[in-house]
């Protein structure tokens, strides 16, 4: 079971909180999202409530967060969910307030899978580390929720503290980052290699959650876990987040439009003689194309394979001059040269 | 612990496909570098062509001071040009990875080692200080790595850069190859890495946990492909989380990075979203 992946979805829950989704939008969206990986997908009560007026959803997938009461551990039981996350901030993690005990006891009864979501630091000190000990067998808890949502630990950190952690702990632990600093990704592969594999993301890291993107290709071609990628990634992320509202951005990790456009010299001159000189992956692992950008950075090679592909045939001389007018040009428009300027380029040098 | 900031927005960061500064973004970028108090700005590589050059020098005449650094491939002409533009740190770039060796340059490692050295007594022999580019050391083999450093160490070069060429590096690994080398290294360690897997900043403060004190970065973390470690992250983590002095006045950034976007052509906050 432990090596098995569950990657827990932000995505549906965070277009649900900033979109008017109608309910075939809701449904197209949370069926994209399952296309990327094993997925439970994190909506709070009020969502999952809202999405129910329109129609029936079954709730097998879905996980419903709710505050620590007895009422909205109900309410998640009558929607026939039973996977609930509960959050508890250190206090009464401390000292469990009587109605949040009744409440974990009642998911109890109903075997629900109960998450505790730990709200507070990253700081697990001896004593909480005992009550949430004691909290996890008292009620049968699933998993304990190891939040660093303020971006406090770096990678090696997190690796760490989760290490420590579920040495400590007698059941499941989650990782739900943020990348306040930059570091989500990185700090998810830190929980990975720790052991943790329910890991809290978002596609195209909306939320300030981890890129599932890039967390998912991390940990097949990085981390080398027997992980499937979908040959339309990029795609499908791009449909995923124009549901969220969102755009691509051109150089996005993983999914971005530019990411395989090549410019310099001797990049160019690298890819065009085996792909993987400068390419971590091939662009059609994740449903991308190259592209051969000409401009200030260009070299010959270059020129020469874009001329050939346009069917012109130069001397090596006048390589080097349509070389030489391609810089001049591309920093004089302050812009790449496109193939018509190019072609006429290579006509003039050609006559 | 000081760390030393190489900024090489004008040299890797302009090479993102599509992207060209003009003569004048070049020396304003410079100077607001300059200004934030980067250790080193990577300013270009000269044997582009005379434009290049014309904007080279302007930077170098500048009299900034940060360190202005020529990028060359191991080549004597492109060295010498980069001497004749003015400059007097000049950085030489060899591929160390048997992929690269035998794909792209169909080389030895024999034969990229003596022209690296060659080339480095050709440089010196002009008075210039140098650090030395291991291309692709992220799939080279340790061994040869470090043969490269220790021939670049004996014949004068002051450090030399490991360059995740293609992004494949993730922090754990970081963490351990470096601080494994570090100890073996002739030659203070730069690391160079690159953003295809969004784990560029992660891998750079991974690099310094190890004891590395140097790290190449890019304003907004624009350079090939999904680009390089940005600079204003890895500042924020050095100084925020590791309390760290990298030297830089927090107060430049937003200026750099609006200054650098301007000249992209995109909006500040497309680099935020990275």
């Amino acid at each position: 079971m432990k090596e098995e992946f569950m990657f827990i979805d932000q995505t549906l829950g965070y277009a649900l909180e900033t979109q008017s989704l109608d309910i075939a939008e809701f449904i197209a969206i949370k069926r994209k999202i399952a296309t990327m990986s094993p997925v439970i997908f994190d909506l709070t009560l009020q969502s999952f409530l809202a999405v129910l007026r329109y129609a029936a959803v079954r709730a097998e997938d879905i996980r419903i967060g709710i505050q620590p009461t007895a009422k909205e551990v109900a309410a998640a039981h009558q929607l026939g969910c039973c996977n609930i996350k509960v959050s508890l901030d250190d206090n009464a993690i401390h000292e469990m307030p009587a109605l949040t005990g009744e409440a974990l006891r009642q998911a109890r009864e109903w075997e629900m899978n109960v998450a505790l979501h730990i709200i507070g630091n990253c700081e697990y000190p001896a004593s909480k580390v005992r009550h949430i000990c004691r909290i996890v067998k008292e009620y049968g808890i699933t998993s304990i929720v190891f939040d660093d949502s303020k971006s406090e630990l770096d990678s090696v950190a997190t690796y760490w503290r989760l290490l420590d952690l579920q040495q400590e702990i007698p059941c499941g632990v989650e990782y739900y980052g943020s990348n306040g600093k930059g570091l989500a990704t990185g700090n998810a592969l830190g929980a990975i290699k720790s052991g943790v594999r329910h890991i809290a993301v978002a596609v195209g890291g909306v939320g300030g959650y981890p890129a599932f993107e890039e967390v998912l290709m991390s940990a097949r071609y990085l981390l080398k876990f027997p992980l499937d990628i979908p040959g339309n990634m990029a795609e499908c992320c791009g449909e995923i987040l124009s549901y969220a509202g969102q755009t691509v951005n051109f150089t996005k990790p993983i999914i971005g439009a530019h990411i395989f456009a090549h410019e310099s010299g001797i990049h160019v001159d690298g890819v065009n003689k085996r792909s993987d000189l400068y390419e971590p992956f091939t662009p059609e692992t994740v449903g991308l194309s190259r592209k051969i950008i000409i401009g200030k950075h260009s070299g010959k090679a270059a020129i020469e394979f874009k001329i050939k592909e346009m069917n012109i045939s130069l001397q090596p001389t006048a390589v080097s001059e349509v070389l030489e007018k391609v810089r001049g040009l591309a920093i004089r428009q302050k812009a790449p040269v496109s193939d018509r300027q190019l072609q006429s380029l290579a006509h003039e040098a050609a006559s | 612990m000081k760390i030393k900031i190489v900024d090489t927005t004008l040299r890797d960061g302009e090479q993102a496909a599509g992207v060209v500064f003009s003569q004048t973004e070049k020396l304003t970028i410079a100077e607001a570098l300059d200004q934030a108090g980067v250790f080193a700005i990577e300013a270009g590589t000269p044997a582009m062509g005379v434009e290049e050059q014309s904007a080279l020098q302007a930077i170098v005449d500048a009299d900034l001071s940060a360190r202005v650094i020529a990028w060359n491939r191991a080549v004597k002409q492109d060295i010498l040009t980069s001497v004749k533009c003015g400059f007097s740190f000049i950085h030489i770039s060899v591929p160390v990875s048997d992929l690269h060796l035998q794909y792209k340059l169909k080389t030895t490692r024999e034969a990229v080692l003596q022209q690296m050295v060659d080339s480095i007594i050709y440089a010196r022999s002009f008075g210039c200080s140098i650090s030395v580019g291991a291309e692709d050391a992220s799939r080279a083999d340790e061994k040869f790595f470090l043969q490269v450093a220790e021939a670049a160490a004996r014949t004068g070069a002051e450090y030399i850069r490991y360059a995740d060429t293609v992004g494949r590096l993730e922090p754990l690994e970081t963490y351990e190859v470096m601080q494994s080398l570090r100890k073996k290294c002739a030659l203070p360690l730069e690391i160079h890495v690159h953003n295809d897997f969004g784990l560029a900043t992660a891998n750079t403060v991974a690099a310094i946990q190890a004891g590395v004190q140097m790290v190449s970065v890019t304003v907004g973390g624009i350079g090939e492909r999904a680009g390089n470690a940005t600079l204003e992250q890895v500042f924020a983590v050095l100084t925020d989380l590791h309390g760290h002095d990298t030297g830089i006045d927090r107060n430049m950034l937003p200026v750099l990075t609006k200054l650098v976007a301007k000249a992209c052509h995109v909006e500040a906050d497309h680099f935020c979203q990275r």
